[in-house]
C-alpha cells in the first residue's frame, strides 16, 4: 500500500495550526482543477518511452512543489506532490490500487499542538483516453492510537494493466515562529523504483526565507526567478532511470542527488541562532565555505562543559600514576578512558538491568567535554569536523547534520579520540571518516580559524580478520569437528565485539580500574535488580549461542552446527587492540561419501566468500566499501588414520593486483593437511573501471570455497 | 474471549516508571519459579482465569445481549516486564471497563489505546482492538485484571476457549443461562476439561461451569493448523429465546443458519445487465459449457483483485455484482457473486456457496456464524455442481486448492439450500517433474533440462511469476531453475505460456552444472541432484502439526551418460522411506552407458502429523545423508 506522506522533505513543524486557515486555503480555487490542469505539455503526457515498456512501471512526471509563507506570526508550509504513473504489470497494479493518507494529522515536536491537513485527487487514464477521477468518499477511516490524526484508506477502483493513474496530495501546515526555524534538511538521489521521464521540484518563498540547494553527482543545477514578492526556484531532471540494488555503493557519492533545506527567522537580529548553515536572506545559498563551518563552530564557544580534575587524580593515584611524570598524551589518553568510563562504563549496568541510566553522549557533549578536559589538564587539541564518506566530499556538504567530529591531541605525533562508546579505542579514526577531508579547529575556546587536512586513512593490514582452524572427522564419520580461534584487530572488530561481547565480559575489570561502586538500588528494588540480572545473563548467554550457531551455519553453508565452548580471551579496549576469541564447532554436509572414499570440502573452510551476480559483473559506479581489510585463514586439517588426501593443487590459487588479493597454498606435513590462505581488500573505494580487477580475486575466493579434495581409502 | 497477547506490542522493556510497593508473596514466588521451570518463554501466568458469561434482553433492539467479565489474576515469571494484553471487539460489541489492581487491591494505571486492529491481506476491517500494558517489577508480583466485553447480538458470540497465550493454573468458564434464553453449548476438542451443572436458587436458569487446570499456553506456529482444530473451547449455539412474550428461534438448524444468510443476500441489489455484456462477450467463442464457464471465471481471477473488507453486516453480505465489476476489486464474497452473476447472465445454474477452509474443524451440522469464513460459487454442469474460488488466481477449472478441498459447503437453494463437499484431488495432480539428460563436458554437467508443473504446484508458480516485476522475472526464473547455484546456468530457456493454466506448464532449458563434478586423476565423482529438497527440513521445537500449502508430488529423473573409457565403480543404495504423511524414494540404476538416477516425493495429505515428527526427521536425515552420496567412475585401464 502507498502511504502518502512527504517523499522529500520532512518538516519539523511545531505550532499551533488554526483551523480557519486551513479551512481557507481549501475555500480558493478548487485544487484539482490548479493541479490537474497545469498547461505544460508534460503534465498531459501519457506516452512511455520505448525504452521502458518492459518496466513494472514509468513514472512519467513526479513535481513536488514547496511553498512557505509567512503570514503574521505564522508560516504556512504548503506541500504538493503530484505524479502519473503508468502500470506495466500486475504488480505495479498491486502496488498502486491501495493508498492510505491522514486527511488530519497531529505533528509531534516544537511548541505547543500543531496539526496538518491532506488534500488528495485520484484519477485513472484508460488506455483509450478516458479520465475517471476516483471519489474520493469510498476512503474508509481507521482509527490509530493517535485520535488526533485521522487516517483514510483508499483501494482504486478498475485498475488494470495498461491504465496511468495520477494522483497528488498536498499538506497544509501553519506553524507559529517564535524567533527562528530550520526545518529538516532532505538529501535524495533522483533515482527510485521506477524510471522517471520528468521530475521536477519547486520551492516558492518569500524573499525573507533561506534556501540551501546543492546538486551532486551530475544532479541538476537549481533555476530561480523573482515573481512580485517571491522566490521560485526550480529543479528539473529528465529521462532518470530506476536505482538498481547494488552492493558496495554509497548512492549520495555514486549517484545524481539533491540535497535542499529552507529556513527562516523571524527578526533578522536573530539569523546568528539558526540552527544550521544559511545565507542571506533571497540569496540562495548552494556551498558551506570553510568561512561558515568556522562561523558554526564559533557558536559553540557559548555552551561549556566542567571537568572535575579531583577525582581524575585520585584514580590516577590508584594506578600508580601522576600528572607530573606524563606526557601530553599520556594525559590525554588516560583522561579519555576515565571520561568514558565515567560515561558510558560505569553506567552500563543500570542501563541494561533497567535502572534507567543514560548511556554515552552525543558527538556535540563529547567535543565540549573534551575541550573542558584538555584544558583543565593544560593539554592542547584540536578538533576535526568531518564529513561522513556515504555523504560525499566536504565540498559537498550543505547541513551540519552531515558532519562528524573528532578531538586529538595537537603535536607531531597526535592521537586521535571519538566519541564514547562500549569499547573505547584510541587512534581509531571511524571508517567513517577514513581519509576524507576535514577542518581541523584549536580545541581551546574562542579559537575558530579553521584549515583543512585530510584524515589519515588505515591499511589493509591494520584491519586484519585471523582464523585458525584445526579440523578433524567427528567419530560418527560424517561430520566434522572444528576447534576455531579468531583474532580480529583494527576496524574489523568492533562488529564482531557488539555480537559477541556482552557486559559481564569486561565490566569486573573495568569496575576494578576505576574503582566503580557496586550498583546501588534501593533497598526495595533490591529483588528487581537481582532478577533482572540473572534475566540478563540468561539471555546474553542464549543470544550468543543463537549468533554463534547462525555464524557456522552461514560460513560453512551447514544445517544445524553444534557449537560449544567459547571463550574469549582478549577485548579490544582500554589499551587493549585485539579481539581474540575461540569456540568448538560440529558441522554437517562438508564430508560427502564416495565408495570407501570421502569427498571433502575443503575450499569452505575458509567460510563462505562473497558471491556475485551475473547481473553484478559490470559495474559503473565506484565501489564504497566500509575500509582497506584483509583476512587470513590457517587451516589444519587432521587426515583420518588410513587414507590419503589427493586434489589438493586445487587448493593453490594466487590472484593478485593493486585492488587486493586472495592467494591460497596447501601442503601435506605428516598426518595434516595444512591450508593457508590470505584475502586483502587494498583500499576502502575503488573508481568503477577497478572493478573488473576486483572481480579477479572476488571470484577466485568464491571458487576455492567450492574446491573439494579426494580422502582416499588405503 | 479473544484474549490475545500482541506480539507486535509485547515489549519487555525495562523501566522505571514504577517501583515495586509491595513485597512479593513466597506462595506467588513459588508459583513463578514453578510456572517458569514448566514455560520459560511465558513472561507471566495466571493464577486464576475466570470467565463469566450472562446474557441479558435488550427489550429496545429486540436481541439477546452477552456480557463477559473476565477476572485473571497474573504472576509474573520474569523481572521487569510491561505485560500487552489485548481485547478484540468490533461494529457489535465493546470492550468496557478494564481494572488493573495490585495484590493489595489497590487501582494500577493502564494506558488504554483502541485502534483499527490490522491483518495482512485485510485492507479494512471492524475489528477493533483495545490494548494496554501492566506492568510487573519483579517476579512473583500480582496483578488482578478485570474486563467486561459486551455482544450486542449473541449471534457474534461464538466460542469461549479453555486455553490462552500465557500458561494458568486455572481457567473457569461459567455460563448463566437464563430461562428464557435457548443455547446450545457444544464442547470441542475437550480432554483434561471437565463441566458441572452449578446450583443457584437465586438465579432463574442454569448455569453451568467449565473448568480446566495446569494449562499450557498456546502456541504460535506457522503453517499450522486454525484454533478450532487445536484447542478445547465451547461453542455457543443460539436456538432462539421466549422472553415475556416476544420469540426468536435463533440458529437451531443449518436451515436457520442459511435463512439468516440468505436474508443478507437477499439484502443484494444485484443488477446483472451491468456484467450480462461482458459474459456474452467474453464466451462469444466459446464452444462447449465448459469453454463458457473457463471464459468466465478466469476472466474474474484475472481482473478482479483481492481486497478484502470485513465491515459489520458486509463481514458477511456479498457486494452487489455490478459494484465488484466497476470496481474491478472485491473480497470473496463479492468475487463469487459477480462469477454467479456473470453466469446466470448466460443461461448457467450459477448459486453461492458458503464454506469454511480447512483452518476451521466445524462442518455444517453445527449452526454457527463460526463455521464458515469464505465463499465461492458454483455452477452446475451436466448436473453436477464444479466449484469456482476467484480467489485463487490461476486454479483451475476443477482444480481446488488445498485449503478447501473436502470442505463442507452450503449451496444456495432458493429458500432450501443444498450440502456437499469439495472433491478432494490426489497429490498426484500436483506433479512437479524435472527430467535432465546429461553429460561431461570439461568437468561440468551439461545437457538439457524439462520443467513440468502440474496442479497446485503450477498454480502456485504462476501465481507468482505473474506477479513478480516483469522486468525482474527472467532473472528470477533463471534463479528458480538454477536453484541460485552460481556454478548452474540454464540457458535457452523455452516456456509454455504462462497465462495457460489448462494444460501442462513447461520449461525446457539448456543446463550446465559444475559443482555436481569432482575430477581426481582417472577418477570423476558426480552429484546429479542440484535441487536436494527437504535436505534441511527438521522439525526440531515444533509441537503442532505442519501444514504445506498443498500435497506435494516431486519427480526428478537424470539421464547420465557415461564417458567413454569410464566405469562406474561406486553407485549409491538406493533409499525408501515410506510413511503414510511421506514417502522419499531415491532410486539409481546403470542401463548400458547410462547411469539412472530418479528420486520422488510425495506428501500426499498435505502434512506431517506432530506424531510422526520423528520418523520425519529420522527419514529426512536419511534423506540428506543420501544427498551428500557421490556417484564414483573410475578409468578404465
Amino acid at each position: 500500500m502507498k502511504r502518502l506522506s512527504t517523499l522529500l522533505i520532512i518538516l519539523v513543524l511545531g505550532s499551533f495550526v488554526a483551523p480557519q486557515v486551513l479551512d481557507a486555503q481549501s475555500k480558493k480555487v478548487p485544487l484539482k482543477t490548479k493541479i490537474w490542469g497545469k498547461k505544460d505539455a508534460v503534465f498531459s503526457n501519457t506516452t512511455v518511452p520505448e525504452k521502458w515498456k518492459e518496466e513494472s512501471a514509468v513514472i512519467l512526471f513526479q513535481d513536488y512543489k514547496y511553498t512557505f509563507d509567512k503570514r503574521g506570526s505564522y508560516v504556512l508550509a504548503e506541500r504538493t506532490f503530484h505524479t502519473r504513473v503508468a502500470l506495466l504489470d500486475n504488480n505495479a497494479v498491486t502496488e498502486y490500487s491501495e493508498f492510505s493518507f491522514n486527511e488530519r494529522y497531529r505533528i509531534n515536536g516544537g511548541f505547543g499542538r500543531s496539526r496538518g491537513k491532506t488534500i488528495t485527487g485520484f484519477k485513472v487514464i484508460k488506455p483509450n483516453g478516458v479520465e475517471k477521477i476516483i471519489d474520493l468518499d469510498n476512503a474508509v477511516s481507521v482509527e490509530t492510537d493517535s485520535k488526533s490524526d485521522n487516517l483514510k484508506k483508499l483501494a482504486i477502483p478498475n485498475l488494470e494493466v495498461g491504465d496511468i493513474i495520477d494522483y497528488f496530495y498536498h499538506e497544509v501546515e501553519e506553524h507559529a515562529i517564535q524567533t527562528n526555524r530550520a526545518f529538516t534538511p532532505a538529501i535524495t538521489t533522483l533515482s527510485g523504483d521506477y524510471p522517471v521521464d520528468y521530475m521536477r521540484l519547486q520551492f516558492e518563498v518569500e524573499k525573507n526565507f533561506f534556501v540551501n540547494y546543492r546538486p551532486v553527482n551530475g544532479a541538476p543545477q537549481i533555476k530561480e526567478k523573482e515573481v512580485d514578492k517571491l522566490k521560485i526556484y526550480t529543479v528539473e531532471a529528465t529521462d532518470i532511470e530506476k536505482a538498481k540494488g547494488t552492493d558496495w555503493i554509497y548512492p549520495y557519492c555514486a549517484l545524481p542527488a539533491i540535497k535542499f533545506q529552507v529556513l527562516y527567522t523571524r527578526y533578522k537580529r536573530m539569523e546568528g541562532y539558526l540552527y544550521n548553515f544559511h545565507g542571506q536572506p533571497g540569496e540562495l545559498k548552494t556551498e558551506v565555505t570553510r568561512s561558515d563551518v568556522e562561523k558554526f563552530y564559533g557558536k559553540l564557544s557559548g555552551f561549556t562543559e566542567y571537568f572535575n580534575l579531583k577525582p581524575f587524580k585520585v584514580h590516577l593515584e590508584t594506578q600508580n600514576m601522576s600528572l607530573k611524570n606524563m606526557t601530553d598524551n599520556e594525559k590525554a589518553i588516560e583522561m579519555y578512558y576515565y571520561l568514558n568510563n565515567l560515561y558510558v562504563g560505569a553506567k552500563l549496568e543500570k542501563y541494561y538491568l533497567g535502572f534507567g541510566s543514560d548511556l554515552g553522549k552525543s558527538a556535540y557533549e563529547f567535543v565540549l567535554i573534551m575541550r573542558a578536559a584538555f584544558k583543565a589538564l593544560d593539554v592542547k587539541g584540536e578538533i576535526i569536523v568531518g564529513m561522513e564518506r556515504a555523504y560525499g566530499s566536504m565540498e559537498d556538504l550543505l547541513f551540519l547534520e552531515e558532519l562528524d567530529f573528532l578531538v586529538r591531541t595537537q603535536g607531531d605525533d597526535p592521537v586521535y579520540f571519538s566519541n564514547f562508546s562500549l569499547h573505547p579505542e584510541v587512534n581509531a579514526i571511524p571508517e567513517t571518516l577514513e581519509g576524507t577531508e576535514a577542518y581541523v579547529f584549536k580545541l581551546s575556546q574562542g579559537n575558530n580559524i579553521a584549515y583543512k587536512e585530510t584524515l589519515p586513512i588505515s591499511k589493509y593490514q591494520d584491519n586484519h580478520y585471523k582464523t585458525i582452524s584445526k579440523i578433524k572427522m567427528n567419530e560418527d564419520e560424517e561430520r566434522l569437528d572444528l576447534d576455531l580461534q579468531f583474532k580480529l584487530t583494527g576496524l574489523n572488530k568492533d562488529w564482531y565485539q557488539q555480537r559477541y561481547v556482552y557486559m559481564y565480559d569486561y565490566l569486573p575489570k573495568e569496575n576494578q580500574a576505576y574503582n566503580n561502586e557496586e550498583i546501588s538500588v534501593p533497598k526495595k528494588q533490591r529483588q528487581k535488580l537481582k532478577e533482572s540480572k540473572a534475566e540478563y545473563l540468561k539471555s546474553v548467554k542464549e543470544s550468543r549461542q543463537k549468533t554463534l550457531e547462525a555464524m557456522v551455519s552461514n560460513d560453512y553453508d551447514t544445517e544445524d552446527p553444534e557449537v560449544s565452548n567459547f571463550e574469549i580471551q582478549k577485548i579490544a579496549r582500554f589499551g587493549e587492540t585485539d579481539f581474540v576469541f575461540g569456540f568448538d564447532a560440529t558441522v554437517d554436509g562438508l564430508l560427502k561419501p564416495a565408495g570407501s572414499n570421502y569427498l571433502l570440502s575443503a575450499g569452505l573452510f575458509i567460510g563462505g566468500q562473497r558471491e556475485i551476480a551475473e547481473e553484478d559483473m559490470t559495474r559503473t559506479i565506484p565501489v564504497h566499501m566500509s575500509s582497506a581489510r584483509s583476512y587470513s585463514n590457517e587451516i589444519a586439517f587432521t587426515i583420518p588414520e588410513g587414507y590419503t588426501v589427493e586434489g589438493i593443487e586445487k587448493l593453490n590459487m594466487d590472484v593478485q593486483n593493486e585492488t587486493g588479493g586472495f592467494v591460497s597454498s596447501a601442503k601435506i606435513k605428516g598426518n595434516q593437511l595444512l591450508i593457508d590462505t590470505q584475502k586483502w581488500y587494498a583500499n576502502n573505494t575503488e573508481p568503477a573501471e577497478n572493478w573488473s580487477k576486483m572481480l579477479e580475486f572476488l571470484e577466485a575466493a568464491y571458487e576455492f570455497t567450492g574446491v573439494q579434495v579426494l580422502l582416499k581409502k588405503g | 474471549m479473544n484474549r490475545i497477547l500482541l506480539s507486535i506490542l509485547f515489549i519487555c522493556f525495562t523501566t522505571t516508571i514504577f517501583s515495586q510497593k509491595n513485597k512479593v508473596d513466597p506462595t506467588d514466588f513459588a508459583f513463578a519459579e514453578k510456572m517458569k521451570a514448566a514455560h520459560e518463554d511465558s513472561s507471566v501466568a495466571a493464577l486464576s482465569s475466570d470467565i463469566e458469561v450472562s446474557f441479558d434482553f435488550n427489550t429496545k433492539s429486540e436481541k439477546v445481549e452477552v456480557i463477559v467479565k473476565s477476572v485473571e489474576v497474573f504472576v509474573s515469571l520474569k523481572p521487569n516486564i510491561n505485560f500487552a494484553i489485548g481485547e478484540f471487539y468490533d461494529d457489535y460489541s465493546s470492550v468496557g471497563n478494564i481494572e488493573v489492581r495490585n495484590s493489595k487491591g489497590k487501582f494500577i494505571n493502564i494506558n488504554r489505546t483502541d485502534e483499527t486492529y490490522s491483518q495482512n491481506g485485510i485492507f479494512y476491517s471492524d475489528s477493533k482492538i483495545c490494548y494496554f500494558g501492566v506492568p510487573f517489577p519483579t517476579i512473583g508480583t500480582r496483578r488482578k485484571v478485570s474486563i467486561t466485553k459486551k455482544y450486542d447480538d449473541i449471534r457474534y458470540f461464538i466460542s469461549e476457549y479453555l486455553v490462552d497465550r500465557y500458561p494458568m493454573r486455572s481457567r473457569n468458564i461459567t455460563i448463566n443461562i437464563p430461562r428464557w434464553l435457548n443455547l446450545e453449548i457444544k464442547e470441542m476438542n475437550f480432554d483434561n476439561e471437565k463441566s458441572k451443572a452449578i446450583p443457584n436458587d437465586k438465579f432463574d436458569g442454569k448455569v453451568i461451569s467449565y473448568f480446566t487446570k495446569d494449562v499450557a499456553p498456546k502456541v504460535d506456529e506457522v503453517d499450522s493448523k486454525g484454533p478450532t482444530h487445536l484447542y478445547p473451547h465451547v461453542l455457543f449455539l443460539y436456538q432462539g429465546y421466549n422472553y415475556k412474550g416476544k420469540t426468536n428461534l435463533g440458529l437451531k438448524t443449518t436451515k436457520d443458519l442459511y435463512t439468516w444468510y440468505q436474508h443478507l443476500t437477499t439484502g443484494m441489489k444485484n443488477d446483472p445487465s451491468a456484467v450480462a455484456a461482458l459474459a456474452k462477450e467474453l464466451t462469444a467463442e466459446a464452444a462447449t459449457d465448459t469453454e463458457k464457464i473457463k471464459a468466465i471465471y478466469y476472466w474474474v481471477q484475472e481482473n478482479i483483485r483481492y481486497i478484502a473488507f470485513e465491515d459489520g453486516i458486509a463481514g458477511f453480505q456479498p457486494d452487489d455484482c455490478q459494484e465488484v465489476f466497476n470496481k474491478r476489486y472485491g473480497d470473496c464474497k463479492g468475487m463469487a457473486n459477480l462469477t454467479k452473476e456473470m453466469l446466470k447472465s448466460i443461461g448457467f445454474d450459477a448459486r453461492l456457496t458458503w464454506i469454511g477452509t480447512r483452518r476451521l474443524s466445524y462442518d455444517y451440522s453445527t449452526p454457527s456464524l463460526g463455521v464458515d469464513n469464505h465463499m465461492i460459487c458454483a455452477v452446475k454442469l451436466n448436473g453436477e455442481f464444479i466449484f469456482l474460488d476467484a480467489t485463487e488466481d490461476f486454479g483451475a477449472l476443477g482444480q481446488y486448492a488445498e485449503r478447501i478441498q473436502g470442505r463442507p459447503v452450503l449451496i444456495e437453494d432458493g429458500t432450501n439450500f443444498i450440502t456437499s463437499q469439495i472433491p478432494v484431488s490426489p497429490y498426484s495432480n500436483n506433479t512437479s517433474y524435472t527430467f535432465r539428460r546429461l553429460q561431461l563436458e570439461e568437468d561440468k554437467l551439461v545437457g538439457t533440462s524439462r520443467l513440468e508443473l502440474n496442479g497446485e504446484s503450477q498454480a502456485q508458480f504462476l501465481y507468482h511469476i505473474n506477479n513478480m516485476k516483469q522486468d525482474l522475472r527472467e532473472d528470477a526464473l533463471k534463479y528458480y531453475l538454477t536453484d541460485s547455484d552460481k556454478s548452474c546456468k540454464a540457458t535457452d530457456i523455452q516456456t509454455s505460456d504462462f497465462k495457460q493454466r489448462d494444460e501442462v506448464m513447461t520449461i525446457d532449458y539448456n543446463f550446465e552444472w559444475k559443482k555436481g563434478v569432482s575430477s581426481f586423476g582417472d577418477e570423476i565423482y558426480l552429484d546429479l541432484d542440484l535441487e536436494k529438497e527437504y535436505k534441511s527440513g527438521l522439525f526440531d521445537e515444533r509441537k503442532t502439526d505442519y501444514l504445506f500449502n498443498y500435497k506435494l508430488h516431486n519427480v526428478t529423473e537424470v539421464e547420465f551418460e557415461i564417458p567413454n573409457g569410464y566405469t562406474v565403480s561406486t553407485l549409491p543404495e538406493n533409499l525408501k522411506k515410506e510413511h503414510t504423511d511421506f514417502t522419499f524414494k531415491v532410486d539409481y540404476s546403470q542401463k548400458d552407458n547410462t547411469i539412472l538416477y530418479r528420486k520422488e516425493i510425495m506428501i500426499p495429505n498435505a502434512e506431517i502429523k506432530k506424531e510422526n515428527f520423528e520418523a520425519w526427521n529420522k527419514a529426512v536425515k536419511d534423506l540428506t545423508k543420501q544427498y551428500k552420496s557421490q556417484i564414483a567412475l573410475k578409468k578404465e585401464s
